[in-house]
């Protein structure tokens, strides 16, 4: 077989036509893996980190016996902390995340995302946990590493059905205290929310030492405003409609949304909040990566600390 | 406002589908997606951002729109300026007015063809030149011979009227009547203001220029002078163009006028004429042959030896019109000059020819009405005089005599005599007077003799009237020797009286021989308030040099009372044998009305001939010059109301060609019919081919806006250089700046969003 003929499954118009969400979650990354020159996994192995002097209490399988034999004192073998990460994925189902095409909507998107990721993190080892929301929080599942937990997020996404008005900036507070321990969280949310409102829960997180990564899911649509004719839009999650000729607002309409971004993205900086864009015409690769340099950045952050 | 709209509906429509821009708009907002839409708060920004803006922007459209509808609108609606604009706004449909001089001096021969050849050329290249560009343009015509008429009057230029128009330009030719160039520009001038079309109106006057054309305002004595009426017209023409297609011409002979020398034509007796030939050239001519063909028969001929430029020289000729049989008859004369000089110098040879009626009587028809008469040989108050006018013997003394008695008189048809004498009428009915002065007023000679039967109260109430009758003089007594012992002689008070021509130089002891024994005395009042007054042509040697024969002019006729009848009784003059003969011939052709050129008129002048019906039947055949074909042609009442008079009017109008026009009555007794010949001649100002500059035109018309153009430039082709007042150019100049403009605005506003 050709190389040419291998279906991408990075691309978003080959995974819209798989319909279970495992098995897009699987392709994506297998077939992100396979592009890759380094495995990525190497970067995931349980990696040393020092020696320390035992002190009462630490665990005995974690005395290098190589070391006593040689010195006679006991050392303690340090290793990697991510080997036993808690990531949790927080997914909006509001009923904005409805938007888009049938078949390919922003929450499609978003869920094949937390899919793909929670496949690719439960293959190194660690621990992933869900939680949906949409006016408030829906499903909440945590962290584990067991292997049948990734089954249940994957059966958990697929049942997400985006609905409800968005109360966003409620449910976003609320997020909060579902996290208890100390971990990642990654957000995946059109972020239609008061920009006040998510500061707080950003700060909130990082208040709890979790590192953050949002991944700001949008449609094509909602990033260009492609629209032609005389167009009458109906709020997804309000009684507000507006008539309009788009052309006459897509000016306006693009810095409106250019300086929301820029806005969220200052916050996130701020708060040393990752942040990124989803468009969800682009292939999902940049998910990943943009997953793994940022996990990357924060074991040598740590490994440095 | 809606005058200056050749179509105003259009504008109405235009202003109407003003309202379809705005129903596309409201159409337009009746279809659209709907669209599920959720970042829509950024949207309800945007549109709180951009609605004042949007609403501005499509407001702008909306009206660049509307007003690109009422363009259109106006643009079909065809407005027109009164004002002259040239540049862009030269554009649209012309109405070209062409007055066009065909008179008969149009027709003069030149180096380059005649005038009339040269106008049939240039309309027949400008209607091509026309129709080749495709041109909306709609013609009228005015010919200076008929200048009432606008033929045709504004016909738009389509395939079929092309081809008409070429036709009638092609056989274009000058007619034989005279042209009213200022008529025909009054006309078109008028039409400028009762013409509600507008049109643009371009005037090209095709002339000959000759001045006698150019100046005939001043002769009309018309309030406006050709020189204003064509400054008018300049300044509402869009154009107005005067094309010379005359040259100078050397020489041009004209037969101005053929006189008979006598008052009536006799039939058997000599008639002399003369024919008056002018050189209207600028040389002297030498050896000019006139001729004179009497029913077409092989011409007499003349020779005049030298006519002076500018003068007139006289050919004379004798003819004796011979006719058996008949009364009245008509005998054609052409009178033309020789062929062979008419077409190797003449200019004009259309005026070269002269038709002359003739219409020969049997005689001068005399009326004596007798108040005397008596069977006796001699006695009879009638008997002298009758037969000096009507001697017997074989030469014809051209007087045709009829004697009625008093009570014959009263009944009979007075129209039919030249000269009627009253010879000692005893008194005269009133009925009869009134008839007689009317018959006197048409022209009748009227001699009244004045003897022993008179009722002079009877004569001063019913002739005399206080000097307003007929009889010139009040009657008062009779004066003389009742015993004739004792006489006296007549004087001749005016010299040179064609009555005693013949008593001139060494005949003058002939009227001395004359006596007179008994006159009537009377009162000639000379009154400044009649209409004429009484004449003394001569008295007689009394005491009070009483006066003998008077004359009076009454209309076109004249009255000649003598105090003393023409018979023996109370003078001895119609015992002197030779000389009461001659005076009483030389009386009546004194007395006779001019009737040997009767059945002269122009061209154009109406033929009006009376009918007596008793005689003649109401219908007669006309057949016009040159022509074989009989028209049918019927007298007709005089007056509608009284339609017991019997002398009805035959009038004709089509007299629009030189030559003989003869009508034939036919007699209502069926005795066969009675012709009358009429003689159309040609108007002689039309043979004065001087002319006039366009300098001095240009001079008279000061700063109206008339060019000239000589013959060979073009002249309907000169289309780019009319200035045109019609918009619909500009209009949709402007249209398409403001659709392009709407195009831009529409793209520069979607390119900022």
């Amino acid at each position: 077989m050709a190389a040419a003929d291998v279906p991408n499954y990075l691309d978003p118009k080959v995974l819209e036509k798989i319909k279970r969400l495992d098995v897009r979650a699987r392709l994506v990354v297998e077939g992100f893996i396979t592009g890759q020159h380094k495995s990525p996994y190497n970067g995931f192995a349980v990696e040393f980190a020092g020696h320390r002097e035992y002190s009462p209490g630490d665990e005995i399988k974690h005395i290098d016996w190589k070391v006593w034999s040689k010195t006679d004192k006991f050392y303690i073998k340090e290793y990697e902390e991510e080997t036993n990460l808690k990531t949790t994925l927080i997914v909006d189902a509001s009923k904005s995340m409805g938007y888009g095409r049938e078949g390919w909507r922003k929450f499609d998107y978003a869920a094949t995302a937390g899919a793909t990721l929670g496949h690719l993190l439960q293959s190194q080892g660690d621990a992933i946990g869900l939680i949906t929301f949409n006016t408030k929080v829906k499903d909440v599942l945590p962290p584990s590493a067991r292997h049948n937990h990734l089954k249940e997020i994957v059966h958990t996404l697929g049942e997400t059905v985006p609905d409800d008005k968005t109360d966003v900036g409620e449910a976003f507070l609320e997020l909060v205290p579902q996290i208890r321990s100390r971990g990642m969280v990654v957000i995946i949310s059109d972020l239609f929310v008061d920009i006040k409102v998510l500061r707080k829960a950003m700060q909130q997180f990082r208040l709890r030492k979790q590192e953050v990564i949002v991944f700001h899911v949008m449609d094509r649509d909602e990033l260009e405003f492609p629209f032609e004719d005389h167009t009458r839009f109906l709020g997804l999650e309000g009684p507000e409609e507006v008539h309009a000729d788009p052309r006459a607002l897509r000016k306006s309409y693009l810095e409106i949304v250019g300086n929301y971004r820029k806005e969220v993205g200052k916050v996130c900086d701020k708060l040393g909040v990752d942040y990124a864009l989803l468009d969800t015409g682009e292939p999902l690769d940049a998910v990943l990566s943009r997953y793994l340099a940022f996990r990357k950045r924060h074991t040598r952050k740590g490994r440095a600390g | 406002m809606l005058e200056l709209l050749l179509n105003p509906g259009f504008f109405f429509a235009g202003t109407a589908a003003v309202a379809a821009p705005i129903i596309i708009h409201l159409l337009n907002r009746r279809r659209f997606k709907r669209i599920d839409w959720a970042a829509m708060d950024f949207l309800l920004e945007a549109q709180r951002l951009n609605r004042r803006r949007v609403k501005l922007e499509e407001l702008i459209l909306l009206l660049l729109r509307c007003l690109a509808m009422i363009l259109i609108g106006l643009m079909i609606a065809r407005p027109s300026l009164d004002i002259n604009v040239s540049g862009l706004l030269k554009a649209g449909q012309t109405e070209r007015v062409i007055v066009l001089d065909d008179s008969l001096s149009m027709a003069t021969v030149g180096k380059q063809g005649s005038p009339i050849d040269k106008a049939s050329e240039i309309l027949q290249k400008g209607i091509k030149s026309l129709s080749n560009s495709n041109s909306q343009d709609i013609i009228t015509v005015v010919r200076t011979t008929d200048p009432n008429k606008f033929a045709p009057n504004g016909l738009p230029l389509t395939e079929s009227s092309i081809g008409e128009l070429l036709d009638e330009f092609k056989n274009i030719e000058a007619t034989d009547l005279r042209g009213e160039l200022h008529s025909a520009l009054s006309n078109v001038e008028k039409s400028f203001d009762s013409d509600k079309t507008n049109f643009n109106k371009v005037v090209y006057v095709l002339t000959d220029l000759r001045r006698t054309d150019w100046e005939s305002s001043t002769k009309l004595g018309s309030d406006k002078g050709i020189a204003q009426t064509l400054q008018s017209i300049a300044d509402k023409a869009a154009g107005c163009y005067i094309v010379d297609l005359g040259s100078e011409v050397e020489s041009n002979l004209v037969i101005e006028e053929v006189k008979p020398l006598d008052k009536v034509l006799v039939n058997g007796v000599p008639a002399d004429f003369e024919v008056l030939v002018r050189n209207l050239g600028k040389s002297d001519i030498e050896d000019v042959t006139v001729n004179f063909s009497v029913r077409g028969s092989l011409p007499l001929k003349s020779k005049i030896p030298r006519i002076e430029a500018g003068a007139v020289g006289v050919a004379a000729f004798s003819y004796t019109f011979t006719d058996s049989g008949k009364d009245l008859f008509s005998a054609p004369v052409e009178i033309s000059l020789d062929d062979e000089f008419s077409k190797s110098q003449d200019a004009l040879r259309e005026d070269n020819t002269r038709y002359f009626p003739a219409r020969v009587a049997g005689g001068i028809r005399v009326l004596i009405v007798d108040g005397d008469p008596s069977g006796i040989f001699g006695k009879s108050e009638s008997f002298y005089l009758s037969n000096a006018l009507s001697p017997g013997g074989p030469a014809i003394s051209g007087v045709d005599v009829t004697v009625l008695d008093d009570t014959d008189f009263d009944s009979s048809n007075l129209s039919q005599y030249e000269v009627i004498f009253i010879a000692n009428l005893y008194r005269i009915t009133e009925a009869r007077a009134e008839g007689l002065n009317e018959w006197v007023q048409n022209g009748g000679g009227l001699v009244l003799l004045l003897g022993d039967q008179i009722d002079e109260d009877v004569y001063n109430d019913v002739l005399y009237k206080n000097g307003a009758g007929l009889l010139p003089f009040k009657l008062s007594t009779v004066g003389g020797d009742e015993k004739e012992e004792k006489w006296v002689y007549i004087k001749p008070e005016k010299q040179n009286h064609p009555l005693f021509r013949f008593f001139e130089g060494d005949n003058k002891q002939l009227l001395d021989q004359v006596k007179v024994f008994r006159w009537w005395n009377s009162e000639v009042v000379g009154n400044e308030d009649l209409p004429s007054t009484s004449i003394v042509i001569a008295s007689l040697t009394s005491d009070d040099n009483s006066p003998v024969i008077v004359e009076r002019q009454i209309g076109n006729g004249r009255v000649l009372a003598i105090t003393t009848p023409l018979d023996n009784d109370w003078n001895n003059f119609p015992e002197n044998g030779a000389s009461f003969l001659i005076t009483a011939q030389e009386l009546v052709r004194y007395m006779s009305k001019n009737i040997a050129s009767e059945g002269m008129i122009s061209v154009a002048e109406p033929i009006i001939c009376p009918v007596d019906v008793r005689e003649y039947r109401q219908q007669a055949k006309l057949i016009r010059p040159g022509e074989k074909v009989f028209e049918e042609v019927e007298a007709l009442p005089q007056n509608k109301n009284n339609l017991s008079d019997l002398e009805w009017t035959l009038g004709y109008e089509r007299t629009d060609q030189k030559g003989i026009y003869e009508i034939r009555f036919e007699r209502a007794d069926g005795t066969g019919y009675q012709s009358l010949a009429f003689a159309a001649n040609i108007d002689t100002e039309e043979s004065d081919l001087t002319r006039i500059s366009a300098a001095s035109i240009r001079s008279d018309l000061g700063t109206a806006s008339v060019e000239f153009l000589p013959y060979g430039t073009p002249v309907l082709e000169l289309e780019a250089d009319i200035a045109r007042s019609e918009m619909w150019k500009a209009i949709l100049i402007i249209l398409g700046v403001l659709l392009m403009v709407e195009l831009f605005y529409g793209w520069w506003i979607g390119a900022r969003r």
